[in-house]
């Protein structure tokens, strides 16, 4: 699917995510449903599947129909080597344009503006593929000047890590799915004990983002090989990144401020 | 304090509260910009009506509207104005790149990947990400392969790799010093070395028959961050390559 209005995206409900979201891994049958097999199928009513297709630029839902089978019929004449090619690129992208779309620079500076204060940070990792992307955060936090910064790697840890931290610290929780049940209870206690709870997860409705202060979404395809997760974490890494850009531009901004005011 | 239209109103007509609620605004200029009515009342201690009363006093419809006119006037200085445009340019690059990128290339390195026994996959401080990427996503995929992410490891690794390995190898920009001793060790058994660089290396590691990849990386322009989003996106394109090819 297109999305050539990446910038209506935030005006999206939770529910209307939800529908995205759907969508998105199911194009194919969607584009040959009827609105009100559509929303039979999402538990939702004609009229809200209306209004979150008029809030995305389209008519109505034949023409929202109509934009995913000719995307679909691009998809599908690309059978040989060449365009293959080209067709993992525009799937690459698409979820990376859609999180693009997602990031609300709001809550990226209100984030921005919290780890600015240098408060202890607390990182969890899972376990699995998650945990590259923590890494990564843990050294890019480093390398942007933040002075505390924790990880864990057990669940238990972290837990005992929450009891004994002062209110206030931040715990940041990464999962491509959000419903990872040990990184949901953990960010649940963390959250019940005063802490400021970050997370950065998938954009369907899910458990994480509820118990967050904070939390930056991103478009994710759940993907398995026989038991072993296999999906994609580069939306997960382009939120980070930019996180920390934005971190260091603030820095920057906040200590140009600081220069003038003197 | 940022200067913007906030200074140029004077306390005169202002009531005793107004007034808080003006230096409060103009002590917090960046806070304001992303903080909701409810969020400033309980921080100030007034109410919704008092601080949309005065967002009207200076000439606003309310504070949405006042909200609006104050990150138009911030962006104009040049450090918020990048904040707006960070996110669409990084995406940007990264398509950029993934244009430059040659086909028959990535295929003739999925292919290596397919077909060789023995694969070695390396790069340490902040390449070690997209190598520990890679290598945990092969995993996930039943490719067996390595992960060396200590220069010593792979010096010393590079004497007893097997003939017609293959050597992936993440660098910043490929430093000849610590490298000429890997790849003429690597020549020896003939391995395929598949380099992916940060910035251009130097052009004698690279021999004629290796694979060479420049990933343009980006500094962030405040220090010498590098967010490795490029070899990344490099590492994402061979995995989903693999998946169809498998």
């Amino acid at each position: 699917m297109e999305f050539s209005h990446t910038n209506s995206l935030h005006s999206l409900t939770k529910k209307e995510l939800e529908i995205l979201q759907y969508v998105h891994n199911h194009s194919q049958e969607v584009s040959q449903m009827s609105i009100q097999a559509f929303a039979k199928e999402i538990h939702y009513s004609t009229s809200t599947v209306l209004r979150f297709c008029r809030k995305l630029g389209f008519s109505g839902f034949p023409e929202f129909k109509y934009s995913l089978k000719t995307n679909k019929n691009i998809e599908n004449t690309t059978t040989s080597n060449i365009q293959s090619f080209s067709k993992i690129k525009s799937s690459i992208f698409m979820d990376l344009d859609g999180t693009t779309g997602l990031l609300n620079t709001d809550n990226i500076l209100q984030i921005a503006n919290i780890l600015s204060d240098n408060p202890p940070i607390y990182l969890h990792k899972p376990g699995g593929l998650t945990d590259v992307p923590v890494n990564y955060l843990e050294s890019m936090l480093f390398l942007s000047g933040c002075r505390y910064v924790q990880k864990s790697s057990s669940k238990r840890l972290t837990q005992h890590l929450i009891h004994t931290a002062e209110s206030n610290s931040v715990f940041i929780f990464i999962s491509n799915s959000g419903a990872y049940s040990s990184t949901v209870d953990v960010a649940k206690e963390a959250k019940l004990h005063g802490m400021i709870v970050i997370s950065i997860s998938s954009i369907e409705n899910n458990d994480l983002a509820e118990v967050s202060d904070y939390n930056l979404r991103l478009f994710s395809r759940q993907r398995e090989n026989v038991g072993a997760d296999a999906a994609s974490r580069l939306s997960t890494f382009f939120v980070l990144s930019s996180l920390i850009e934005f971190f260091a531009l603030y820095k920057k901004g906040v200590e140009n401020d600081e220069n003038l005011s003197k | 304090m940022m200067k913007t239209f906030l200074n140029n109103i004077s306390y005169e007509n202002l009531t005793d509260t107004e007034s808080v609620i003006l230096d409060y605004f103009k002590e917090n200029v960046k806070k304001v910009i992303y903080s909701s009515l409810s969020e400033i009342c309980d921080e100030l201690y007034v109410s919704n009506a008092s601080i949309i009363r005065f967002c009207q006093k200076i000439g606003f419809r309310g504070y949405n509207d006042f909200k609006f006119k104050l990150k138009t006037d911030l962006s104009r200085s040049t450090f918020s104005s990048d904040f707006w445009t960070i996110i669409p340019q990084n995406t940007e690059i990264l398509k950029d790149f993934a244009d430059s990128l040659n086909e028959n290339q990535m295929n003739q390195i999925c292919d290596y990947i397919l077909t060789n026994k023995s694969i070695y996959i390396y790069g340490q401080n902040m390449s070690s990400f997209p190598a520990k990427y890679l290598y945990s996503m092969l995993l996930t995929m039943d490719i067996r392969c390595i992960l060396i992410n200590w220069h010593e490891f792979l010096i010393s690794l590079s004497s007893t790799m097997p003939e017609n390995s293959i050597l992936i190898l993440f660098t910043n920009y490929g430093d000849k010093k610590s490298y000429s001793s890997v790849i003429e060790q690597c020549r020896k058994r003939n391995i395929k070395i598949i380099w992916i660089s940060s910035k251009e290396i130097d052009f004698s590691l690279v021999q004629e028959d290796d694979i060479y990849i420049c990933a343009n990386e980006v500094t962030i322009s405040t220090n010498a961050l590098m967010t490795k989003m490029t070899s990344l996106l490099f590492v994402q394109i061979i995995i989903e390559m693999l998946m169809q090819k498998r």
